[in-house]
């Protein structure tokens, strides 16, 4: 057992790390989907639709393997991390979108009328309230974001279920993966609850 | 202060103002009426750069705000606009809605703009609500608050766009009521209303708009009781035998 | 009335599941020698040249052909089924398969689990590197990440080693290699035969040792199945004595075993 909570020490810290990384990357991608510039929105939805129409797993590859072969030699934790912060960046863009997008447009007018350049507006008025609106479905895609960690195990990262698959071979039985899927939901279930929790107290507000 | 020089706005081929010819003076409260689709607000935020005007000129204070040069956001600190639906700020409480931009625009000293900021909610009689949410104000509250938030930029004009019309009718006096101090002090205002009490009351000039032209203009009194055009003619008729 | 309606759906889909569980337990319901009767079902990772591999959407490989061989003594067909290898031995057990054969070491505990053949070919372990590596053996490994696929001998190997700084676990051998030729990883512990085969047809890597671990390979049936062995093992001893067992191995290997 202390084997696969080590290796589910690994799986919390791709996620945190990952997590990190995709929300930065999905709101600047959001700000270009919904940009004035037209490269700017052309790049954005390109990049969503691309990474959205790939399976995970193939770009875990693609950034651990394919890049080698390009001379871009990464370690795997920052593969790991590259590749999933890649994909759950365009699936994130796409929330933080409809929850900017999901915003009055009084209120960027408000905004604008006192002076209020449009980064300043982005900032101060707008985000603050659209974030609120989308923690519940990004947190929503945290959990699945742990759960996809497990794919990371292709290019053996030995995080819980790649260990469980481990011992499931030496030993030859079933209890690993019950072990496996006991840690995930040591994880997974309370942070459920919090979700439902936070939803219904951020929908007091309304 | 503000000089308008043949205004046009087209939404695609929807011409909403068909040269718009307008100045107005330093003090003057300026009131705008017309039936609904005349382009009054389309006017107001032409003026703040809220909508980029088609063809003409809009001089403010000088400077001309169509000139792709002008930066819009400093001529907007000089225009400050309340509209229809109040738009406050719904995550910060009242108090922040005001000090918001003098702190982050005009980087204003924090407790200089909190200091000011409480001074502009006394004004407009809100001073027990500083640090209430917009969500916990009554409507005739939101739009005071909003008032003061566009008062604390110091702008040298400020545009109403049918601030009482979303407001039930037992809060509408207490928001014209700070609208009349205002022009007392004597705020450059363009007001655009049905309230013709507060048009007789306050206005200097009354401006009639239909189907994007100004079609009259005058003392309120005058326009009220011997309107000229045919159209200003049915259109007071209609307001007045609703009274 | 509404009632009535929605308690007859229930019964529909009930009756409807019922039958398609029984068609679907009927397939794998008769009881023979093999589960598919005519048909010898062997799983096996192939994804281990030159032991087992896909070449245009079939398996081959020195086990593929030695298996066949062992069908058609028994008057059967052979028919791999490709399996993940952490799965294999799951596989067997909950019969996926009839045998599993997949270059896999006989080690007591694996024998706990399922039976083996006598065994079908000797095995050592050995040290891969990339051409030009400073690696020449054990003790240089000291400090070094070593790539092994999950759960092999390999990976056993790798863990009785001293001062290794890692050991990183592939799904598959050929995705150790793909590591291992991209600088990713400093060596690789594996069969040598695979890694011998492995270098030759890649020719970035080479094999500097040979660690003598006395392995060898045995063919899996399900604990139980005591006929089904009995018929493997007559059927590998014809082989072995009338020179087929030396064909196929001159064939893969490239010389007399
Ligand atoms: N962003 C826009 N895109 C297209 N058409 C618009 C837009 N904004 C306003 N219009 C049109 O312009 C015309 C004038 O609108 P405007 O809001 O200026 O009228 P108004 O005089 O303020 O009317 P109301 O009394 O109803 O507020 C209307 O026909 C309206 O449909
Ligand atoms: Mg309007």
């Amino acid at each position: 057992m202390p084997y696969l909570l080590r290796g589910l020490l690994l799986t919390i810290r791709l996620a945190l790390v990952s997590e990190a990384c995709i929300l930065a990357f999905g709101l600047i991608v959001a700000l270009l989907r919904i940009s004035r510039i037209r490269i700017f929105r052309a790049f954005a939805a390109v990049y969503i639709d691309v990474i959205r129409g790939m399976p995970l797993i193939l770009q875990i590859v693609i950034i651990y393997f394919g890049l080698g072969h390009l001379g871009i030699g990464l370690s795997k934790f920052t593969a790991g991390v590259l590749a999933l912060t890649v994909c759950y960046a365009a699936y994130e863009a796409e929330i933080f979108r409809a929850g900017i997008l999901s915003i009055h447009k009084g209120q960027m007018e408000a905004a604008r009328s006192l002076g209020m350049g449009y980064l300043k507006a982005m900032r101060y008025i707008i985000l603050p309230q659209a974030i609120r609106r989308v923690i519940p479905p990004l947190s929503n895609e945290f959990i699945a974001l742990l759960k996809d960690t497990s794919l990371v195990s292709v290019i053996a990262l030995s995080e819980v279920f790649q260990r469980g698959r481990e011992l499931m071979g030496t030993k030859a039985n079933v209890t690993p993966l019950v072990g496996v899927a006991l840690c995930y939901l040591i994880i997974t279930i309370p942070l459920m609850r919090l979700v439902q929790r936070t939803e219904k107290w951020l929908s007091r507000g309304d | 202060m503000i000089k308008i020089l043949g205004l046009r706005k087209k939404f695609g081929h929807h011409e909403v103002l068909k040269g718009i010819n307008l100045e107005v003076m330093p003090s003057e409260v300026l009131v705008v009426v017309g039936p609904s689709g005349s382009g009054k607000s389309t006017l107001l935020r032409c003026i703040n750069g809220l909508e980029h005007a088609t063809e003409g000129r809009i001089f403010i204070e000088g400077t001309d705000i169509t000139d792709s040069r002008t930066d819009i956001n400093v001529v907007r600190q000089k225009v400050g606009m309340v509209f229809q639906s109040f738009n406050l700020f719904p995550h910060l409480t009242a108090l922040r809605n005001v000090t918001l931009a003098p702190i982050k625009v005009k980087k204003m000293n924090p407790d200089e703009a909190i200091e000011k900021a409480l001074k502009l909610l006394d004004k407009v009689g809100l001073r027990d609500k500083a640090n209430a949410y917009p969500a916990h104000l009554s409507g005739g509250q939101q739009q005071r608050v909003a008032i003061a938030r566009a008062l604390a930029m110091d702008p040298d004009v400020m545009l109403f766009d049918e601030v009482t019309s979303a407001l039930d009718p037992e809060l509408v006096k207490e928001v014209l009521d700070t609208m009349k101090d205002l022009a007392r002090e004597g705020m450059t205002m363009i007001v655009v209303t049905h309230e013709m009490g507060f048009a007789k009351e306050v206005g200097d000039r009354l401006i009639f708009m239909d189907e994007g032209r100004i079609v009259e203009e005058g003392r309120p009194e005058k326009v009220f009781t011997q309107p000229e055009h045919p159209r200003t003619k049915e259109f007071f008729s209609k307001i007045l035998s609703h009274i | 009335m509404k009632t009535k309606a929605v308690g007859r759906l229930i019964v529909s889909v009930a009756v409807f599941l019922f039958a398609f569980l029984l068609i679907v337990a009927g397939c794998g319901g008769e009881k023979g020698l093999t589960i598919k009767s005519g048909v010898l079902m062997m799983g096996s990772d192939t994804t281990y040249p030159p032991f087992e591999n896909m070449e245009g959407g079939k398996a081959v490989g020195f086990d593929v052909d030695l298996a066949t061989e062992i069908a058609r003594r028994m008057g059967l067909k052979l028919e791999v089924v490709p399996t993940a290898w952490d799965g294999i031995i799951p596989g067997l057990k909950t019969g996926k398969f009839d045998i599993l054969m997949s270059a896999m070491t006989i080690t007591p505990e694996r024998a706990k689990e399922i039976n083996f053949s006598d065994p079908y070919i000797d095995s050592d372990q050995s040290i891969c590197v990339k051409k030009g590596s400073p690696i020449k053996d054990e003790n240089d490994l000291k400090g070094k990440v070593v790539g092994v696929q999950l759960d092999t001998t390999g990976q056993f190997t790798a863990e009785k080693m001293e001062g290794l700084k890692e050991i990183s676990k592939f799904d598959t051998i050929l995705l150790a290699f793909e590591a291992l030729e991209q600088g990713k990883i400093d060596a690789i512990i594996n069969d040598y035969p695979v890694n011998a085969y492995m270098s030759k047809i890649r020719g970035k890597t080479e094999v500097v040792k040979k660690i003598k671990t006395n392995e060898k390979y045995g063919i899996g049936v399900k604990k139980g199945n005591e006929e089904l062995l009995k018929k493997i093992n007559e059927a590998l001893k014809e082989i072995k004595a009338d020179g087929t067992y030396d064909r196929i191995y001159r064939k893969w290997f490239g010389q007399p075993s």
